[in-house]
């Protein structure tokens, strides 16, 4: 029974999620409409239901993973051209968030000290 | 939309109905995966999926499976995905508490930080030449997976990369995060770890629940809100680079 409700809950919103996302074909994935949708819920009418949702949804987030090593396989599997490029894809990711990071904690530091000044001001 | 509501209950149901044998596959790649991370206390640079995925790939390969017929086979997890995708509104809810006193420059900080990300990603992807195809492999780096597979089908990128892809900048952002943080002097919890959520996702945020409850808090939240945000402008920032 602790694991029911909890389930149950979770494919009722994916499939609401989904079904508003074609519905009105939206440029979102349909699970992510559903996050949405059960977060308002949890947030505002359904407070309870975290308690019961989390028996499910732990577990879930801990193996997430496991759920999506299957379409990673798809890599060993791509065009000798994009393959050849992938060394070149690390090299991006590897230089764009390190630099994405250091922009950020710039980007902070600005705020931050934004916030200071006007705290001060008044 | 009740006939829509259908149509997508009987694709889910379809999901299921796919899964074959082949899913023992993944579970065992994953199992493996999972215990030599383990036994090795959890480096990072041996996460699980980086284990799984060669072992698993071997598996495939020895026993001539077919990969369309692997990957079909696998709908049950695939369903498992979108619920799990579904469930991090439960992480979100308990966090947003958290916003409450400093909503302004963390939403100035997520809007701001996850656009940066993918331009920064997209602009040398872009310097370097790579195929267009893979540009659209990529722009959704930054976002959790379960958020970026979804998105990246959307943008007509390839699945396989970007799984890859969200894999290889979380354990990045969280290798470098350390020696960047001590550069540049950022020592409040709290902003490390929505850093860490904005630009590193899950790996990030596991990390960041290494430094302290509060940092991971901030790191839940900076992944969450990206992960929301970040869909809703990449099919407009996309096609400047292509």
């Amino acid at each position: 029974m602790k694991y029911l409700i909890g389930t149950a809950l979770l494919l009722l919103f994916n499939l609401l999620g989904n079904t508003a996302a074609q519905h009105w074909q939206l440029p979102l994935p349909g699970a992510l409409i559903g996050l949405l949708l059960l977060l308002t819920a949890l947030l505002t009418v359904a407070r309870g239901w975290k308690r019961r949702i989390a028996p499910v949804a732990e577990p879930l987030i801990a193996h997430l993973s496991l759920l999506f090593i299957a379409p990673t396989i798809g890599a060993f599997y791509l065009t000798p051209a994009l393959q050849s490029q992938l060394p070149m894809v690390v090299a991006v990711l590897f230089i764009s968030t390190g630099a994405a990071m250091a922009v950020l904690i710039a980007l902070l530091r600005w705020i931050v000290r934004g916030v200071a000044r006007r705290r001060s001001a008044s | 939309m009740w006939s829509t509501l259908q149509q997508v209950a009987a694709g889910q149901w379809q999901l299921l109905a796919d899964t074959r044998a082949v899913v023992l596959i993944t579970l065992l790649g994953y199992i493996a995966g999972l215990a030599i991370y383990r036994r090795a206390r959890g480096s990072m640079l041996l996460h699980p999926l980086l284990i799984a995925a060669p072992l698993i790939y071997l598996m495939v390969d020895q026993l001539a499976i077919p990969i369309d017929h692997y990957l079909r086979g696998n709908g049950l997890l695939t369903l498992a995905l979108q619920l799990a995708t579904v469930a991090l509104a439960l992480p979100l809810a308990l966090q947003v508490r958290h916003l409450a006193a400093i909503w302004r420059p963390v939403l100035l900080l997520v809007g701001a930080g996850a656009v940066i990300a993918a331009v920064l990603a997209l602009a040398l992807a872009a310097l370097l030449a790579l195929e267009p195809q893979l540009l659209r492999s990529i722009a959704a780096k930054s976002i959790t997976t379960p958020i970026a597979i979804g998105v990246t089908e959307q943008l007509g990128g390839i699945v396989a990369i970007i799984a890859l892809s969200v894999l290889l900048t979380g354990l990045f952002g969280a290798l470098l995060a350390d020696w960047l943080y001590a550069r540049c002097g950022l020592d409040d919890d709290r902003w490390q770890g929505l850093i860490l959520g904005i630009c590193a996702h899950g790996i990030g945020t596991a990390k960041a629940f290494e430094t302290s409850p509060r940092c991971g808090a901030f790191a839940t939240l900076g992944m969450g809100l990206t992960g929301i945000w970040s869909p809703l402008f990449l099919p407009w920032l996309l096609p400047l680079f292509l």
